[in-house]
């Protein structure tokens, strides 16, 4: 049986998370998956979609560990002077000291959905001990195929036209929903094309192993799987990348289906990734 | 000034043990009264975890200890969504009662319920558990009525969506948390016009907006012999019909309500 138990680290110990530890300690590499926020969600992730992951990591041998960055959650507050733009990052970089430390960890495996891509990419590329990454709707980049696909889908797909057609007659038929205006919390800054070019390129060559998901949210950025290898061009190693598309599933994955789907297709490409590396 | 960081743990029997965050009263006054927090259902968890932990801080920053915590099966606490069961998450307060005494030696409890919680507190007071204030913040007070306006809202939100949806089992969800037969019947059975209210000593009701519903429970508690008051503060709405649910919900004046209440002797 999995076990669950509060851990803190990082300065004063003000981070707060979760551990998952698996039922039996493992003697060979020992392998942890790391998550951390998303947006405004503390660390249970949206719909608890990481309590979900951890324990079914867990129960698959890995150590998991799910935490709050200073200021979100249930850490304390960045104290004035400590901040830096990579807070993210430093607050990511704490965890694995910790999960090195005090957990005897040798790699680890971050998985970010939406805005948590922007401290655990540059954590990837900068740190040796993080082996895999997935990256939920992280950074897109539409292409000439993209342009060439959305054209053509967007005239083709009856499905599209009959939904577009609900939506008109209930604009008619019924007040539109108001959604309550509240000011931008945070603001994203995609890396460049180039800058995410190079540090993919950098993970491939270094063999940390990839999965890029991307949702039916990021339709009107990316709308196939190969448009990853388009982004990066033809002379980024693609053996270790992996990319899922997920056309039917909405940016927080808000059903019990699709989570349970996310959750199993982790755990797959994670003991894949191992399996893969392991082998002579 | 040096503030005790707010201390996470697990409390009661493993292996289904469940989540809570303490936080040590601070300040001059020494109260002699712990606050339990009673969140909302799974549902609208996400979108008042932020001010329920506001409120757990600031409360403390008043001098009261004060104990929040995850249901079985919620946030996270153990279990998988699906075990949820309205009947656990009532002893569940029981647990968290007794956690909340044993982490800060104080013997008298005061509870906010929020939303479903509040109905869940009314219960746990009902069965027995002895508490001196109760705040019911926008309390569900017809489980029918409440089920049926997350159904209508979810149902609008789905058809908003621009994309079908990998939904294979959306009759037996609610707001994307699992929502079968037996929880629908617990929820549904929640009224607090007639079921037990129990015998706090205080009681606090307060709205987002008017709501006959909240006075008339008010004045049912009136009539039982509670002191019970009923306050209507300027916070909008979690969701309602034509709005969407929000993703955080900011509702400052409902948590300086609360704490003016509980910090007052009456």
């Amino acid at each position: 049986m999995t076990t669950e138990r509060v851990v803190t680290f990082g300065p004063g110990g003000r981070i707060q998370g979760i551990v998952t530890a698996p039922p039996t300690a493992t003697d060979g590499v020992r392998r942890a998956v790391v998550m951390s926020n998303v947006g405004m969600h503390h660390r249970v992730g949206p719909y608890r979609l990481y309590v979900d992951l951890a324990r079914a990591m867990a129960a698959d041998g890995w150590m998991a560990l799910r935490f709050d960055h200073l200021g979100m959650g249930e850490s304390g507050q960045r104290i004035a002077g400590e901040a830096s733009a990579a807070d993210e990052v430093e607050d990511l970089a704490q965890a694995l000291d910790y999960l090195g430390e005090a957990e005897g960890i040798d790699e680890v495996f971050v998985v970010a959905l939406c805005s948590g891509v922007d401290g655990a990419h540059p954590l990837a590329v900068r740190d040796a001990r993080v082996r895999g990454a997935a990256f939920i709707d992280g950074y897109t980049y539409t292409t000439a195929g993209f342009r060439r696909r959305r054209l053509l889908l967007r005239f083709l797909q009856l499905g599209r036209w009959s939904r577009f057609l609900r939506r008109q007659i209930r604009r008619v038929t019924q007040p539109p929903v108001h959604r309550v205006d509240v000011l931008p919390v945070f603001s994203r800054v995609y890396p460049s094309q180039d800058q995410f070019r190079r540090d993919i390129g950098l993970l491939a060559d270094r063999g940390v192993s990839l999965h890029c998901i991307f949702t039916g949210t990021l339709d009107s950025s990316f709308n196939a799987e190969h448009q990853i290898f388009e982004t990066l061009g033809p002379t980024v190693r693609r053996d270790r990348i992996a990319v899922t598309r997920l056309p039917r599933t909405d940016h927080v994955f808000r059903s019990v289906t699709a989570r349970h789907d996310l959750v199993t297709r982790i755990r797959d490409w994670a003991a894949q990734a191992v399996a893969r590396r392991d082998a002579p | 000034m040096t503030v005790d960081l707010p201390s996470g743990r697990f409390f009661g029997d493993a292996p289904d043990v469940l989540f809570g965050v303490f936080h040590a009263g601070s300040g001059e006054v020494v109260r002699d009264t712990g606050i339990l927090l009673c969140h909302a259902a799974p549902q609208e968890y996400s979108i008042v975890y932020w001010i329920v932990r506001q409120l757990a801080l600031d409360l403390a920053s008043a001098g009261f200890p004060v104990l929040r915590f995850d249901y079985h099966a919620t946030g996270d606490s153990t279990g998988a969504a699906g075990e949820a069961s309205l009947t656990r998450w009532v002893s569940d307060i029981g647990a968290a009662a007794e956690e909340l005494r044993r982490a800060s030696g104080v013997r008298r409890i005061g509870v906010v319920g929020m939303r479903l919680g509040g109905a869940l507190a009314v219960r746990a007071i009902a069965a027995g558990l002895e508490v001196r204030d109760l705040v019911l913040w926008d309390p569900v007070v017809s489980g029918t009525e409440y089920v049926t306006l997350m159904e209508r809202v979810d149902r609008r939100v789905h058809a908003e969506r621009h994309y079908p949806e990998n939904d294979l089992f959306p009759h037996r969800e609610l707001f994307g948390y699992p929502f079968d037969e037996a929880m629908r019947r617990e929820t549904e059975s929640v009224n607090l016009l007639t079921e037990p209210l129990g015998q706090p000593r205080r009681m606090l009701v307060v709205s987002h907006g008017d709501n006959a519903r909240h006075t008339a429970l008010m004045e049912r508690a009136t009539r039982e012999g509670i002191a019970a008051a009923h306050e209507v503060v300027d916070v909008p709405p979690l969701y309602a019909d034509g709005i969407a649910p929000q993703e955080t919900l900011f509702a400052h004046a409902a948590k300086r309500a609360i704490r003016a209440f509980l910090a007052s002797r009456r």
